[in-house]
This record gives structure tokens, C-alpha cells and sequence, in this order.
């Protein structure tokens, strides 16, 4: 069966949904974030995160809603895609000096 | 944590759960780290009568496990400790029928008044309007209190004893008089009404609370099973509105790597969440499109007075 909803519609009302209902989402992981874990957030957002930065803050993410929220404000703050496109050699040498 | 002894629909004794660390409003978003138990219908035995009283929609920390409290929980905090009564999500209701069947004229008109109401229902699936709904209403109501066929087995013929508040009232009704409208249908050779003769009106979604506890539980399934990267990027993209350009420059991979991922990412959550229910329901499964319409316009059992 089909429904009309857009993808994003669709999730949207799952994850409300199961964000009020399903203790697991809004009750685990409200912690503040530390200064260190901020700063490790702004340097993912920033685009120069190497992969194993990445898989470290995978956890804190899923765990943690302020991470996510965090995250999302840094990179809408820092547009990393804008950074990218406008400096796209230095940004490969950064990535690959980290890895 | 997971805790083996609480479990939906299951039952234990209030001597069992211990001091309540804190409890939580209705919508549960004071932070409780590191607990993670949804308990829907959790039946609670032995608690006092003298010392219940009414909570609705809190969600409460039992020793460290997190237990959802459904509206019409009957508990009492009794020096720290949390005690339940028997629940019954719609114990209003069954008490408000048999005030009505032991002949409570007040409890009886509060049903009856309910008559309007169902003429709507059946109107709005597709039953004719005017004197013939109005006239399966009023011998449904009649059939509710055997007036129709009063006789030593009036008890019998009451049709409202068949009410055992496993629902809310007036779903039970709702189905009800429309069965009675498909056998009057079928008795007087009438058509019955094809969906597409539904008033096009939307009828507003309700669920058993067993639906919403699937439901629940196979979205519960569905999240944790999925790829924690692409549930990463499906919350910054559709919840915290981050272009995918970005999501894709952050993480140092394609823009068509993130759409894959979005794309991907909802279908398996689609294709867990329907896993889930196959292996574990049984009797009936919801489908996608039921799902979110429940998840869309949740009942109102779930939250506060």
C-alpha cells in the first residue's frame, strides 16, 4: 500500500510519534554537552572530522538529542558545503593530513 | 536497560517495584539518562484501595526502569513508594454501563445521548442519510438495554453486557451499530455501502491502546535496528533542516551518497517496523499507510487529563 506522504513528512511523524511515545528516544541521553564533546560537534560540522573522529561521535550522536541539535546548528552555522565547494583542494589535503 | 519482569500487557505484583527515583510530566522530556523501558499496559496487583489515586500519562522511574503510567493507572505514592491498582484504560465506561444496565436512568440517558453520534458514524461510512440510520440507531439503542425483546432472559438480550471495557465506550458502540446496520442491510435487501460511499469527511483515527503498543514497540525495533549513520543524517536532514549538501561536506562524502542513505534509510525502516510485527503480532498486522495515520492523530488515552 501506498500513502501520498513525502519521505520527510513520513519521518517527521514517526520519530514525533515514537519520540513521545517511545521511551527510549527522548528519555535516554538529554545530558549537556561537555566542552570537549562541543568542539568535537563544530569540528564535524566544519567538514574536517576524519572518519575515525566521525565513528567516535556516532555514539554521542544516536544517544544524545542535544548532540543532534548541536551538530545541526553548528552546520547550518558553518555551511561546510559552501567552505568545500569554494576551497575544494585544501579541504582534501586537511582530510587526508588527518587520515 | 532492559528489564525482564516488566513487560507490555504483563503483570506484577506492587511489592515488586521499588522507591520512585522521579517522575517525569506527560510528555517526558525531563531528562532520565540511561533509562530506556516503555511498559504499555502494565497491570499492577495488590495495591490498597485506600491508597490509590489517579495518574495519567506520567511516566515514572521504578528502581531505575522507566514504566509508562496509561491514563486510567490507578497508583498512589505511599512513602516512596509507587503503588498501582488494577488497570483499566476504560474503567469510566464500564462503570457508566453498568450504572445504565442496573437501571441508573442518568447513566442510561448519557448513552442514549450518545444516538447522534452514531447516526454520524454510520452516515459517514456510507449509510443512507436521514430516517434509516436514525432508525438502526434507535433500535440499537433499544437492542443496548433488550427493550425490543424484554423477557425472562431480558438479562440475556442486553446487548451493553457485552461491553467488557476493553476499549473506549463509544468505539464499541460505533462498531457495533454499524453491524447492526449491515444486518438490517441484508435483512430489508438493501445494497450495503461500498467504501466509495463514505462522506468524504474524514472520520478522525482512533486505536487500542494494543495497536498503539505495537506500534510502539516495532518502531522501538525498527530505530535500533537501522544503520546509526543514516539515522544521523535522516534527523539532521528532516528534523533539524540541514541541506544535504552540508550533512554530505560534514561527513566528507557525495551529496547522491546522503539521498541514497535518506532514500534507503526510510524503506528499511519501513521494511524493520513490518518484520517486527509479522514475528511478533500474530493475530493482525497494521499496514504502513494505518501506521502513520495512528501515529499521525494519536489518541488521547496517552495524554494528560
Amino acid at each position: 500500500m501506498k500513502t501520498n506522504l513525502t519521505q520527510s513528512e513520513q519521518f517527521k511523524i514517526l520519530w514525533k510519534f515514537f519520540a513521545k511515545h517511545g521511551a527510549e528516544v527522548e528519555a535516554r541521553g538529554s545530558d549537556e554537552l561537555l566542552s570537549d564533546q562541543k568542539a568535537a560537534l563544530a569540528q564535524l560540522a566544519s567538514g574536517n572530522a576524519d572518519k575515525a573522529a566521525q565513528v567516535k561521535l556516532i555514539p554521542l550522536l544516536i544517544g544524545n538529542r542535544n548532540a543532534l541539535t548541536y551538530l545541526g546548528e553548528q552546520i547550518k552555522l558553518l555551511r561546510p558545503s559552501a567552505d568545500s565547494k569554494a576551497r575544494p583542494a585544501r579541504h582534501r589535503a586537511s582530510r587526508s593530513q588527518k587520515s | 536497560m532492559r528489564v525482564e519482569l516488566l513487560k507490555p500487557g504483563g503483570e506484577v505484583d506492587a511489592s515488586k517495584l521499588g522507591r520512585v527515583v522521579k517522575k517525569t510530566d506527560a510528555t517526558g522530556t525531563t531528562p532520565l539518562p540511561g533509562l530506556r523501558l516503555l511498559v504499555p499496559r502494565l497491570r499492577v496487583t495488590n495495591c490498597p484501595e485506600d491508597q490509590r489515586r489517579r495518574a495519567t500519562g506520567q511516566h515514572v522511574a521504578l528502581s531505575g526502569r522507566l514504566c509508562e503510567v496509561l491514563p486510567a493507572t490507578v497508583c498512589s505514592l505511599n512513602r516512596g513508594f509507587l503503588e498501582f491498582g488494577t488497570m483499566n484504560d476504560n474503567d469510566d465506561d464500564l462503570a457508566l454501563v453498568r450504572r445504565a444496565l442496573s437501571g441508573d436512568e442518568r447513566a442510561a440517558n448519557t448513552i442514549y445521548s450518545l444516538g447522534p453520534q452514531l447516526v454520524a458514524h454510520l452516515t459517514s461510512k456510507g449509510a443512507p442519510h436521514g430516517s434509516i440510520s436514525e432508525d438502526v440507531v434507535a433500535d440499537f439503542l433499544g437492542d443496548c438495554f433488550g427493550a425490543r425483546e424484554r423477557s425472562a432472559r431480558a438479562t440475556t438480550n442486553r446487548l451493553l453486557e457485552m461491553y467488557k471495557g476493553n476499549g473506549p465506550l463509544i468505539a464499541w458502540l460505533k462498531r457495533s451499530c454499524w453491524r447492526k446496520f449491515l444486518d438490517t442491510a441484508k435483512e430489508v435487501g438493501m445494497e450495503p455501502p461500498s467504501p466509495g460511499d463514505a462522506d468524504p469527511k474524514p472520520v478522525p483515527v482512533s486505536a487500542e491502546p494494543e495497536a498503539i503498543a505495537r506500534i510502539v514497540a516495532a518502531l522501538e525495533f525498527a530505530f535500533s535496528e537501522i544503520d546509526p549513520l543514516t539515522l544521523i543524517f535522516l534527523r539532521l536532514v528532516y528534523l533539524e533542516e540541514v541541506s544535504q549538501a552540508d550533512v554530505a561536506a560534514a561527513f566528507g562524502c557525495n551529496d547522491s551518497t546522503v539521498t541514497r542513505r535518506l532514500r534507503n534509510g526510510l524503506k528499511a525502516l519501513r521494511q524493520k517496523a513490518e518484520a517486527f510485527q509479522k514475528r511478533k503480532t500474530g493475530s493482525f498486522e497494521i499496514e504502513w499507510p494505518d501506521l502513520l495515520a495512528i501515529c499521525q492523530s494519536p489518541p488521547g488515552f496517552f495524554y494528560e487529563n
